[in-house]
C-alpha cells in the first residue's frame, strides 16, 4: 500500500497532472460543443448555434409513453395544418402566432410529420422485427445442408431480435453524438502520454531500477506501476464518460437513457438488447480495454529507452503507427477501433470462428486483451524479471 | 573545431542523422505513392478528351471563350433534346428501326461526351463568377494546395533532437566544466544552435521540394503563374497572387513554424532542464488543436498552426442551409492577413531572441557581468498571450451595420425544396421555417432548370433556364395557385417573314440573367455581368429590357419597393430610385 501510494504521489498526484487534466478538460467542453454544432440534430437543441429549438414544445407535448390517442392526435393536427397551408386563406407571415407550437403553422406542420414519423417508427419496431426474423427463417431453410455456419448465424439473428417492443416516444440526439465522440478519448491518451511514458524511463536514468531489481522488489514496483496506470485510465474513463453524456443530454434530452438502445432509429439493427445506459456502460468499458492496451504500450517503451524525451517522441509515434495500421487492418485486429462506440454498436458482425458466428466485439476485445497482455509481458521482462545468477 | 565536433556529436551520436533521413524517406515514399491528377475522370480516353476541350478555354475568360464554351454546352443540350425528340418518336412508333438507329448514331458520340461537357462547363461557371480575378485551369482539386495536415514525424523528429542536444550537457553536467573554458559553453551552444536549424532548415526544404514535384504531378507548370483563386479551395481568399506565389510562401510559412518549433525545444530544454517539458507540449499541442479543430481554423490561429502553411490562404468556406430554418453555417473561418503577418514577425523575433538567449547562456559566468534577465520570458509571455488572445477575436464574425444586414424586406432568403422525389414542393422562408407547398403541375419537378425565384405578397415569380431556347418567366398566384407565363422561351415565338413563319435562334444577342426581383409591377433582373435590367411593358421576350444600372453590382442587391440598393465593385454602395 505505501508502494502504490508513492507510485500515485509520483505519477499522477502531481500539480502538472492536474493542470493538464483542467486544460484538457475544458478544451473537451468546446469540442463537445462544436460536435454539437456540426453534427447534431436540429429540432430541440438548446443553446446550439445554427440548431433550432423550435420543435421543443410539441416534443414536450407529446415525448412518453406511446399511446393510441397521442397518436390520432398528432395526426389529426398534422392533417389540420395541411387544411390550413392549402386553403386559399393561407399567407406566409414572418410574425409567430401562439397557437401554434413552433409559432408558425408550416413549421408545426414539417415538425408533426417528423414526430409522426418517429412514433410511427416506435410504434411499428415490432413488425420490422418480425419481418427479419422471417428472413432469417427463409434462410436458415435455403442453407439447410448447405451451409451450417449461416444456419447458426441466422438462428442467431432470429433469437437476437425477439421480443423487441419501443413503448416510449422521445428525442435520442445526445446519444446519437455520445456513441460517435471520439475526441474525449484523445484527450485520455495524452494524457496517459504524459503521465506514464517517463515511469520507468526515469528509473533506467538514475539507475534506480537496478537498486529495485537488487532488491527483489522488482515485481511489486511492476504490479504497482501498473495498478497505478488502471486506476487512472479508469478514472478518466470514467470522469470523460459522465462529462460528456451530461453536456450532449444539455443539448437534447436525456430523459430517455433507460430506453433500449433500438429506440435510436439508427441502431434498430443492434445485436445488443440492452439499454442506453447499458449501451454507455459497454461503450465505456470497450474504451476502457483500448485505453489499458494504450496504457502498456506507453509502459513497454518507458521500459526499452532510457531517454525521456525519446520516450514521449515514441509513445506518440507508436500511437500514430497503431492507428495507420489500424486502417489497413481488419478492425478485429486494430484495439483502437474500440474507442468509436458507434462502428460496433449499430449493426451485428459476425466472424467465422470454427463454424460458429461469434459477434466481432468479443473477438475485438479478446484480441485486445491478447495483446495488452503480450505487452505486459514484454514490459514484466524488461522490467521486473531478474536473471538468477549461475553459481561458479 | 567545436563546431564539426558537435556536428559530429549530434548527427551520429545523438542519432539526428538516421532520425532525420527517416523523415526524408518517409515523405519520399509518401511521393512515390501519391495518385497522379486525374481531372475527375477515370478512363484516360476521357482525360484526354477533357483537355483537348478545354485547352482552348484556359487563362482569362474572354467574351470569345466564354461564346465558346456557351455554344458547346447549348450544342450539347440541342442535340440531348433532340435524341429526347427521337425516343418519342421511336416509342411512339413514328420512325422505323433503321432511321432510329442511323439518328442514334450520329447523337451518341455527342451524348457520350456529356460527362466532359458538364465539367468544362462547371468549370466555366465557377470562372466566370469572378472573371477579372479567376482564371480557367482544367484541375479542380488541386490536393497538394489544400493540405493542411501537419507532418508529425518531422515535428516529433524535430522536438526530440532538439531538447536531447541541449540536454546532454546538463545530464552529463559536461556544461559545469565547460563554462569554466574560455570558448566554453557559448561556443558549444552557439554550434549547436546552428547545427540544430540547418539541419530542421535543411529537412523542411528537401520536404518542399517533394511537395512542389507533387503539384507539378497534379497541376503542370503551365499554370502557376494563374491566380490562387482559380482553385475552387480558394474561391474565397483575400489574397491576389499567383498560385505558384502562394505555395512558395506557404513552405516558407511551414519552415518558421519548424524553426520555432526548434528553438522553443531548446530554450524549454535549456530553461526546465526537464525532457517532458521540452518535447511534450510542442507534440500534444499540434495534435490536440488538429482534433479538436477539425476543418475548422482554430489551430491555424495558433503559433503551432505554421506547420500547416497552405491554410492561411484559404477563404472563409460557407455552407447554406440544406432545410428551412437553417442559417448558413461557416465550416471555415478564414484567417485575416494582418493577423498571420503578425504572428510571422512575433515567431521570427521570438526564434531569434530565442537563440541569443541560448548562445548567450553559455556565456563564463564567472567573467560576465550580473544582467538582469528577469523581464525576457515574462515580456516574451505576454506577447504570446496578447497574440493569441487577438486570434481568439479575429476568430469571431464581424458585424457591421449597414442597409444590406438591416433590410427587413430580404427576400433572398426563400429557397425551394423538393423533397418525396420532387413529388412535394415547397418554397421555404430560412429565416423562420415558414413554407408554403405549389402545385407540381404549376412548377418544374427539375430544379436545375430554375434559375432564381421570387416570393411577392400575391405572386412567386420564377426564372427557367431551357438550355437552348432560352430562358422563360412565370409567375404563380398564390391565392389560387395558378401559372401564368409572364416570358415565353425565345425560340416559341414564331417570326414571320414573307408569309412565311420560323422560328429564330439569336444566342449570340440573348441576354442572360441569373437572378429576379420585383415589386409585382416592375420585374428586374440582373444578368451574367452583374449589370440590373429593367423589363419593357408588353416584352415579349427578356431581350427587351432596358439597361439601369450599368456596372456590376454582383448579387449583392437590395430591393425595398422604391429604391434599388447595390455595391459596386470597388465597394461604393449606390442606390437607384425606380421612380426617379
Amino acid at each position: 500500500m505505501k508502494l502504490f501510494k508513492f507510485e500515485l504521489k509520483k505519477n499522477i498526484l502531481r500539480i502538472s497532472v492536474l493542470l493538464l487534466l483542467v486544460a484538457l478538460i475544458i478544451v473537451n467542453f468546446y469540442k463537445q460543443y462544436e460536435t454539437a454544432r456540426f453534427l447534431g440534430e436540429s429540432g430541440i437543441a438548446k443553446g446550439v448555434q445554427y440548431k433550432s429549438d423550435s420543435g421543443r414544445p410539441m416534443y414536450e407535448a407529446f415525448k412518453g409513453e406511446i399511446t393510441t390517442e397521442k397518436l390520432e392526435k398528432i395526426k389529426s393536427y398534422h392533417d389540420k395544418m395541411g387544411e390550413l397551408i392549402h386553403s386559399g386563406d393561407f399567407k406566409p407571415t414572418n410574425e409567430s402566432d401562439d397557437r401554434f407550437y413552433s409559432g408558425f403553422a408550416m413549421g408545426d406542420f414539417n415538425e408533426s410529420a417528423k414526430t409522426i414519423e418517429r412514433i410511427t417508427y416506435a410504434y411499428t419496431y415490432p413488425n420490422l422485427m418480425i419481418e427479419l426474423k422471417e428472413r432469417a427463417k427463409e434462410n436458415i431453410t435455403f442453407y439447410e445442408g448447405r451451409s451450417d455456419y449461416e444456419v447458426r448465424k441466422n438462428s442467431l439473428v432470429a433469437g437476437l431480435y425477439t421480443g423487441r417492443r419501443i413503448k416510449v416516444y422521445g428525442n435520442y440526439g445526445a446519444f446519437k453524438l455520445f456513441f460517435d465522440y471520439e475526441f474525449s478519448s484523445l484527450v485520455i491518451i495524452v494524457m496517459i502520454i504524459y503521465t506514464f511514458a517517463t515511469s520507468f524511463t526515469n528509473e533506467k536514468t538514475t539507475g534506480t531500477d537496478r537498486i529495485i531489481r537488487s532488491c527483489h522488489r522488482g515485481k511489486s514496483v511492476y504490479l504497482t506501476k501498473h495498478a497505478v496506470m488502471l486506476l487512472f485510465v479508469f478514472a478518466s474513463v470514467v470522469l470523460f464518460t459522465l462529462l460528456d453524456v451530461v453536456r450532449f443530454c444539455s443539448f437534447y434530452d436525456g430523459t430517455f437513457i433507460n430506453q433500449p438502445l433500438y429506440a435510436i432509429e439508427e441502431y434498430k439493427y443492434t445485436p445488443f438488447n440492452v439499454t442506453i445506459s447499458g449501451a454507455i456502460l459497454l461503450s465505456a468499458f470497450a474504451k476502457l480495454i483500448a485505453l489499458i492496451f494504450v496504457g502498456e504500450l506507453v509502459f513497454v517503451i518507458s521500459a526499452v529507452t532510457k531517454n525521456a524525451g525519446l520516450a514521449i517522441a515514441l509513445s506518440f509515434a507508436s500511437i500514430g503507427i497503431v492507428i495507420f495500421i489500424g486502417e489497413y487492418l481488419p478492425s478485429t485486429f486494430s484495439p483502437l477501433s474500440l474507442l468509436n462506440a458507434e462502428s460496433w454498436l449499430k449493426d451485428p458482425q459476425f466472424i467465422n470462428i470454427l463454424g460458429y458466428p461469434v459477434i466481432s466485439i468479443l473477438v475485438q476485445l479478446i484480441s485486445a486483451v491478447a495483446l495488452t497482455t503480450a505487452l505486459a509481458i514484454i514490459c514484466y521482462f524488461k522490467t521486473a524479471y531478474a536473471k538468477k545468477e549461475k553459481r561458479i | 573545431m567545436i563546431f564539426l565536433y558537435e556536428l559530429k556529436k549530434i548527427l551520429l551520436k545523438q542519432h539526428a542523422l538516421p532520425l532525420f533521413l527517416l523523415v526524408i524517406a518517409v515523405s519520399f515514399l509518401s511521393l512515390l505513392s501519391a495518385k497522379p491528377q486525374n481531372y475527375g475522370f477515370i478512363s484516360r480516353t476521357e482525360r484526354n478528351d477533357y483537355l483537348e476541350t478545354i485547352s482552348p478555354f484556359e487563362g482569362m475568360l474572354t467574351e470569345e471563350k466564354e461564346k465558346g464554351i456557351i455554344a458547346l454546352k447549348e450544342d450539347f443540350l440541342e442535340v440531348k433534346a433532340l435524341f429526347s425528340k427521337l425516343n418519342q418518336e421511336y416509342v411512339a412508333g413514328e420512325i422505323d428501326e433503321e432511321y432510329y438507329q442511323q439518328m442514334l448514331s450520329r447523337y451518341s458520340e455527342t451524348l457520350n461526351r456529356q460527362s466532359v461537357i458538364d465539367a468544362v462547363f462547371e468549370r466555366y461557371e465557377y470562372v466566370s463568377a469572378d472573371m477579372e480575378n479567376r482564371m480557367l485551369i482544367p484541375a479542380k482539386n488541386v490536393p497538394t494546395m489544400s493540405d493542411v495536415s501537419v507532418n508529425y514525424l518531422f515535428l516529433l523528429c524535430i522536438a526530440f533532437c532538439c531538447a536531447h542536444a541541449v540536454m546532454t550537457e546538463y545530464t552529463g553536467k559536461a556544461n559545469y566544466i565547460l563554462v569554466t573554458t574560455n570558448g566554453g559553453q557559448r561556443s558549444v551552444m552557439a554550434s549547436k544552435v546552428a547545427i540544430l536549424l540547418t539541419l530542421t532548415a535543411f529537412t523542411s526544404i528537401i520536404i518542399s521540394a517533394f511537395d512542389l514535384v507533387r503539384l507539378a504531378n497534379e497541376l503542370p507548370t503551365k499554370y502557376w503563374n494563374y491566380s490562387l483563386c482559380s482553385i475552387p479551395r480558394f474561391e474565397t481568399t483575400e489574397f491576389s497572387i499567383s498560385i505558384i506565389e502562394a505555395f512558395i510562401i506557404s513552405q516558407l510559412i511551414k519552415l518558421l513554424g519548424y524553426l520555432f518549433i526548434s528553438v522553443s525545444a531548446m530554450l524549454t530544454a535549456y530553461y526546465t532542464k526537464h525532457y517532458v517539458a521540452s518535447v511534450f507540449p510542442f507534440i500534444a499541442v499540434p495534435v490536440v488543436a488538429d482534433y479538436l479543430a477539425g476543418k475548422n481554423s482554430q489551430a491555424l490561429f495558433l503559433p503551432t498552426g505554421f506547420l500547416k502553411g497552405i491554410g492561411y490562404f484559404f477563404g472563409d468556406e460557407i455552407y447554406k442551409g440544406a432545410g428551412a430554418g437553417m442559417e448558413p453555417v461557416i465550416a471555415f473561418h478564414h484567417v485575416p492577413p494582418v493577423y498571420t503577418l503578425i504572428m510571422a514577425v512575433t515567431i521570427f523575433t521570438f526564434s531569434v531572441i530565442g537563440c541569443i538567449i541560448l548562445i548567450k547562456s553559455g556565456e563564463n559566468r564567472l567573467l560576465r557581468k550580473k544582467k538582469n534577465h528577469r523581464y525576457v520570458i515574462p515580456t516574451i509571455s505576454v506577447l504570446i498571450i496578447s497574440l493569441l488572445s487577438t486570434a481568439c477575436s479575429s476568430a469571431e464574425e464581424r458585424k457591421t451595420v449597414d442597409v444590406f444586414l438591416c433590410n427587413d424586406n430580404d427576400r433572398y432568403k426563400f429557397e425551394i425544396i423538393y423533397s418525396d422525389n420532387n413529388e412535394n414542393i415547397q418554397v421555404s422562408d430560412k429565416t423562420n421555417g415558414e413554407s408554403f407547398f405549389i402545385p407540381e403541375d404549376v412548377f418544374p419537378r427539375d430544379h436545375y432548370s430554375v434559375i432564381d425565384i421570387f416570393p411577392t405578397e400575391n405572386y412567386l415569380y420564377y426564372l427557367i433556364g431551357t438550355g437552348g431556347i432560352g430562358n422563360s418567366l412565370y409567375r404563380i398566384r398564390l391565392s389560387d395557385m395558378t401559372k401564368e407565363e409572364l416570358i415565353k422561351p425565345m425560340d416559341s415565338i414564331p417570326k414571320t417573314a414573307l408569309g412565311l413563319s420560323f422560328i429564330d435562334v439569336d444566342t449570340e444577342n440573348r441576354v442572360r440573367v441569373n437572378k429576379l426581383f420585383t415589386d409585382e409591377k416592375n420585374i428586374f433582373f440582373i444578368d451574367l455581368y452583374g449589370r440590373v435590367l429593367m423589363l419593357n411593358p408588353f416584352a415579349k421576350t427578356l431581350n427587351d429590357c432596358t439597361c439601369i444600372i450599368e456596372e456590376d453590382v454582383g448579387t449583392d442587391l437590395k430591393f425595398d419597393g422604391k429604391s434599388i440598393y447595390y455595391k459596386s465593385k470597388d465597394g461604393i454602395t449606390g442606390r437607384y430610385d425606380i421612380n426617379s
